[in-house]
């Protein structure tokens, strides 16, 4: 029965939930403050007022009356004070707050005020969607333990108010219980749950969950993009200082001890300590003979070339001696935290000659645009955005990367990079190209420490170039001159190669044949260094089908290269998405990380990273919302023919439960009987009367709501055993003078209605409600 | 099933606890076969005409010529063995030919008297849609207050006043509808309908051998004062909280109805109930259920309610289904 709106009193619970998720908001505001006294004082408030209105609705009949009038004042006002009381702040320049916490103190108020009107219909369930939300929100914007253990809390009593609710229903009101045909909710619950699901999945699954944590799921006051003195993340978080040890995305000062005990290794220190030293060079007395002057000069002018370059990178190096165990608790220093989408190769230096043991730089890689410095929104920007865009661009990410131990002065910046921005610093001749391609803060030794950089970079998505382009054929003369170097090769690769991608167009697939190849017929072994006396690391490998990672690298991008792609070596750090911190938002780049990988030129201009070796992940692509459901759709189908056994088990087992779902369903309502209806006449008239409910509803007969116990369950007296047609009637009888009339059950009564209710447990069999009740029986009459 | 079988079956063995409740059941199946006798084949207007006398309300048939309404009404009237009266309604009916008049007595020299129909235990007003208005409304008082004002002189009628009026509902000519506030003034509307094929075999079996063409009750089962005793008792039927909140939001819902321009009135309300509660006690109950509210909810709405419905019987029926009976949650507010 709808009961009026006046005698209908705001459920506590209700309350105390929205109380609940408005304490978690409370952490995270006291959190952000910079003066933490007002906002106590401010929190204090509003919740004083909530228990106030709360109280005041309960006790006054005269607001319940006009509840809707009132409740649209308070929506009103809980949703235009927060952001009236903000503009305030700010325009006396006092203080301010983020706006996505100003919004959630809105929404936070929304739902108090809701729950002080719940007693008007649906306003109970909305307020506390509304407190579910918010409290989301708290929790994904702090990694304070409190918020989570009021999380914890909150979902006990979720579930007790939902339990609350679910039953007042049953009890009260019965809805839609009748017989006609309508929707199946069941079906489309789990329909619907199934769409949300697929498509959380294919946007957080083909992604990573590391994807949305710099945009965020609430919009975030600093963003990307623009400036807030008072954001708590994003770019413009500049202004509003807080502590720095473990944000990324933090500029504020840390302990000035903190890093004063810990070494700064270079990336060559990392490389040594990784993949082991390259051998000395015996430097014992040996037998040679003179060189031919002309002979002399060539040798000479490549030593030259090598050691002006000042960096090689050996694929000859001893064994690194591992320890047994490593403990894993024990926090390994970071060279750099990440926000952003993960796995992510950030590059540091590149390499194109090889000479079958040690890769060199040999030639000046000149980028055609100088860096430009532009100005949004008071941040200085960094634009190193090429003029040409590339079809395979899609998109556009951002990242944000603090260094931490790091010593270069390299930026370690994404493929594709367009711009970067770090605070405070606007001169654009800070930064400069290096000779092999790289970007870097020139005229410093390294960057400085905690320093954080936001860099935005195109996002590649590869589909134009498989569909059978030969990207090599397109380049031009001038092109192909630039990108000579990147050509060398030995020829006793290109049999393989050949043989790698028989078949396969030419173009990209066989730069994709070549990497799956590698990936899935080698073993990555960290400890299967080449031979000391080796000079062809590549054959070796190719032999030996095992090898650390700048083996794999250097096989595929020699492999290309005898295929007439051009291709360099990229060495720097692999942010492996196994360790990306839910809580923090941010993954750890620790200093065994570093990585080796290849890049293919293939538009002139642009490098297309590729991740030869097996257990790194290869970059992840920018999907369309097509090709992500697509690539969902295969990793769901793969899924399953990976799980078809268990799958199968499981379907078996569902589909034997869901057949045989009427029964164990009437099994457990009697159970419930039997545990509870057998204490009084009382509880066994209404145990019994819930009984046949939870058996009408089973059998698709359920009790419309206008219809009475005795006026719906009476057709069964027809269908029922003769034997039991007077107790039937005995229990019509008894449950109409327990539910309308006041007088108790006598004791002398007690066992009739014990052997009516007997009568209808025996008399209420599924198939025997379905025949006796007749959907045309739902019909009033 | 219908309702009333419903109750049929399951009141024909209730015997838990009250006693009193069947002390009146012998002269209630006294009313109940006598006027059976009178209208062969309608069970269920019996019972409907027997749920308003017990709740000392006024009936309003409305139905064709023939079908037996003046034969029940007079069945009722001799069943109750007070003083019938009879009162054919025609457009020169004055009021005073229903409540009577003072006349100047040539002899005394003083003004004496004369009672009208009214001054009777049960009054039946021949299709009184063919009354004037003024004439209707002379009624007003009596059926209300159970008294007549003639020159500022009050005089009490019966304890056991019972109105049964009859309107033919096809010879709109010359006819005066009854306003609202008249009908709010009856219990329930009842339309007999055709008997069926049986029935009319019956009733012309019994009509042979019959000098004055009609069978009528002649003696008395109840006295008046018997009548208003039992009435009395049905007063005192329980209705447990949840049946009358269940009762106010059908009350509500016909003032908010879209198609029911003039809803139940409280007064409308309060007969509703003392109507359940007469069908409980006719059903052998001491309390009320939602069913003996749904039972009469038909002949007690279709009299006051007026709007722009097709059917009464549909309006009825949307009002019925809109609010849910209380089930388990009476328990705790009885």
């Amino acid at each position: 029965m709808p009961a009026s709106p006046t005698k209908a009193l705001p459920r506590f619970d209700t309350l105390l939930l929205a109380m609940l998720a408005a304490g978690g908001l409370a952490v995270v505001r006291i959190e952000a403050a910079w003066h933490r006294g007002p906002v106590v004082a401010q929190i204090l408030c509003e919740l004083s007022a909530e228990i106030g209105l709360w109280a005041l609705v309960r006790n006054c009949e005269a607001v319940r009356e006009q509840g809707s009038r009132y409740l649209t004042i308070c929506v009103a006002l809980a949703v235009g004070f927060p952001i009236a009381w903000e503009l305030g702040q700010r325009w006396s320049g006092q203080s301010g707050t983020a706006n996505e916490i100003t919004m959630l103190v809105s929404l936070q108020l929304v739902a108090m005020a809701l729950a002080a009107f719940s007693f008007l219909p649906r306003l109970g369930g909305t307020s506390v969607l509304l407190s579910s939300f918010l409290l989301l929100f708290s929790t994904t914007m702090t990694t304070n333990r409190f918020v989570f253990a009021i999380a914890g809390v909150y979902g006990v009593l979720g579930l007790w108010w939902l339990m609350g609710a679910y039953w007042d229903r049953i009890e009260g009101v019965f809805v839609a219980s009748s017989v006609e045909r309508r929707i199946p909710v069941r079906a489309s619950v789990i329909g619907v749950t199934g769409l949300v699901l697929l498509l959380f999945g294919s946007l957080v699954g083909a992604a990573g969950t590391s994807a949305v944590v710099l945009r965020g799921f609430m919009p975030t006051s600093g963003g990307n993009r623009w400036h807030d003195p008072y954001a708590r993340s994003g770019v413009g978080d500049g202004d509003a200082m807080v502590a720095a040890k473990d944000e990324a995305l933090s500029f504020g000062p840390v302990e000035s001890d903190l890093f004063l005990d810990s070494e700064m290794p270079s990336l060559y220190d990392m490389f040594d300590d990784t993949y082991g030293e390259p051998p000395r060079p015996n430097k014992r007395q040996q037998k040679a003979v003179s060189l031919a002057p002309q002979d002399r000069k060539e040798t000479e002018q490549r030593i030259a070339q090598t050691q002006r370059s000042g960096r090689e990178f050996s694929m000859v190096r001893r064994r690194v001696e591992r320890k047994r165990e490593e403990l894993s608790d024990r926090n390994a220093p970071a060279m750099l935290y990440v926000v952003g989408q993960t796995p992510l190769h950030l590059g540091l230096e590149t390499y194109n000659f090889f000479d079958g043991r040690e890769w060199t730089h040999v030639s000046g890689w000149e980028e055609v645009r100088s860096p430009k410095l532009d100005n949004r929104f008071g941040k200085p920007w960094i634009d190193v955005r090429r003029t040409v865009h590339a079809s395979m661009f899609q998109g556009e990410n951002c990242y944000a990367v603090k260094v931490i131990n790091l010593k270069t002065n390299r930026i370690p910046a994404p493929p594709h990079l367009t711009e970067l921005h770090i605070d405070l610093v606007d001169r654009v001749d800070f930064f400069d190209w290096t000779k092999d391609g790289m970007f870097q803060m020139s005229g410093r030794e390294h960057i400085p420490q905690l320093t954080v950089i936001h860099l935005h970079s195109h996002g590649i998505n590869l589909h134009p170039l498989r569909r059978g382009y030969d990207f090599s054929q397109s380049f031009t003369d001038e092109q192909l001159a630039k990108l000579s170097p990147y050509l060398q090769h030995a020829e006793q690769h290109k049999q393989t190669a050949d043989a790698w991608v028989y078949d396969v167009p030419r173009g990209w697939l066989q730069v994709e044949a070549i990497v799956n190849r590698l990936r899935r017929d080698f073993v990555h072994d960290p400890d299967a260094t080449a031979p000391s006396h080796c000079d062809d690391v590549v054959s070796h490998f190719l032999e030996t089908r095992g090898g650390p990672d700048y083996l794999f690298a250097a096989t595929a991008a020699m492999l290309l290269r005898s295929l007439k792609y051009p291709t360099r070596l990229v060495t720097g750090f692999y942010a492996d998405p196994q360790r990306f911190d839910h809580r923090a938002g941010q993954t750890a780049v620790l200093s065994e990380d570093v990585h080796v990988w290849a890049e293919v030129c293939v538009d002139g201009r642009n490098w297309v990273t590729i991740e030869p070796t097996p257990g790194y992940q290869p970059p992840s692509e920018n999907l369309t919302w097509k090709q992500r459901a697509m690539l969902a759709f295969a990793q769901w189908i793969d899924w399953c023919k990976q799980h078809l056994v268990s799958l199968s088990a499981l379907a078996m087992v569902v589909a034997v439960l869901a057949a045989s779902r009427l029964t164990w369903l009437d099994v457990i309502g009697l159970c419930v009987f039997r545990l509870l209806g057998l204490r009084s006449s009382e509880a066994n008239l209404v145990w019994t009367i819930r009984l046949l409910e939870w058996r009408a509803w089973l059998a698709g007969r359920s009790r419309p709501r206008q219809k009475t116990i005795a006026s719906w369950y009476s057709p069964m007296l027809d269908s029922a055993r003769d034997e039991l047609k007077p107790a039937l009637r005995s229990f019509f009888r008894w449950s109409d003078h327990l539910l309308y009339s006041a007088r108790v059950i006598e004791s002398n009564h007690h066992d009739e209605v014990r052997s009516a209710c007997a009568a209808v447990v025996a008399a209420s069999r599924r198939k025997l409600l379905q025949s006796s009740i007749t959907v045309s029986s739902s019909i009033p009459s | 099933m219908s309702a009333t079988e419903v109750s049929d079956q399951v009141t024909s063995s209730f015997t838990p606890g009250d006693t009193s409740t069947c002390q009146h059941q012998l002269a209630i199946d006294g009313l109940r076969l006598a006027l059976n006798k009178a209208l062969i084949g309608k069970d269920d207007i019996v019972e409907m005409v027997l749920s308003c006398l017990l709740a000392r309300g006024h009936l309003l048939f409305d139905d064709l010529p023939g079908l037996g309404k003046t034969t029940l009404a007079k069945a009722v009237a001799h069943a109750v063995g007070g003083r019938f009266a009879r009162v054919q309604c025609t457009p020169d009916l004055l009021p005073t030919d229903i409540t009577g008049f003072n006349m100047f007595d040539q002899k005394t020299r003083e003004f004496e008297f004369r009672r009208g129909p009214v001054f009777s235990d049960v009054l039946l007003a021949d299709e009184i849609n063919r009354a004037t208005p003024r004439t209707q409304s002379a009624l007003f008082e009596a059926m209300a207050e159970r008294q007549v004002t003639i020159d500022a002189d009050t005089h009490r009628l019966s304890e056991s006043f019972f109105v049964i009026a009859t309107q033919n509902p096809v010879e709109s000519h010359g006819a005066y509808p009854l306003p609202e506030a008249q009908l709010d003034r009856f219990a329930m509307k009842l339309r007999i309908g055709y008997p069926d094929r049986n029935s009319e075999l019956a009733m012309l079996a019994s009509n042979v051998g019959s000098s004055d063409g009609a069978v009528a009750c002649d003696e008395a089962i109840i006295k008046p004062q018997q009548l208003r005793r039992l009435q009395e008792h049905v007063a005192n039927v329980a209705v447990c909280k949840a049946i009358q909140e269940y009762l106010v939001d059908l009350g509500r819902v016909t003032r908010e109805h879209k198609e029911i321009t003039l809803g139940l009135s409280p007064r409308g309300l309060i007969t509703w109930q003392r109507v359940a509660q007469a069908r409980a006690h006719l059903c052998g109950r001491d309390f009320v259920t939602p069913d003996d509210i749904q039972d009469v909810a038909r002949p007690v709405l279709e009299v006051r309610l007026s709007g722009d419905f097709d059917s009464a019987d549909r309006a009825v029926e949307e009002i019925l289904s809109s609010v849910s009976v209380p089930v388990l949650e009476t328990q705790n507010r009885k």
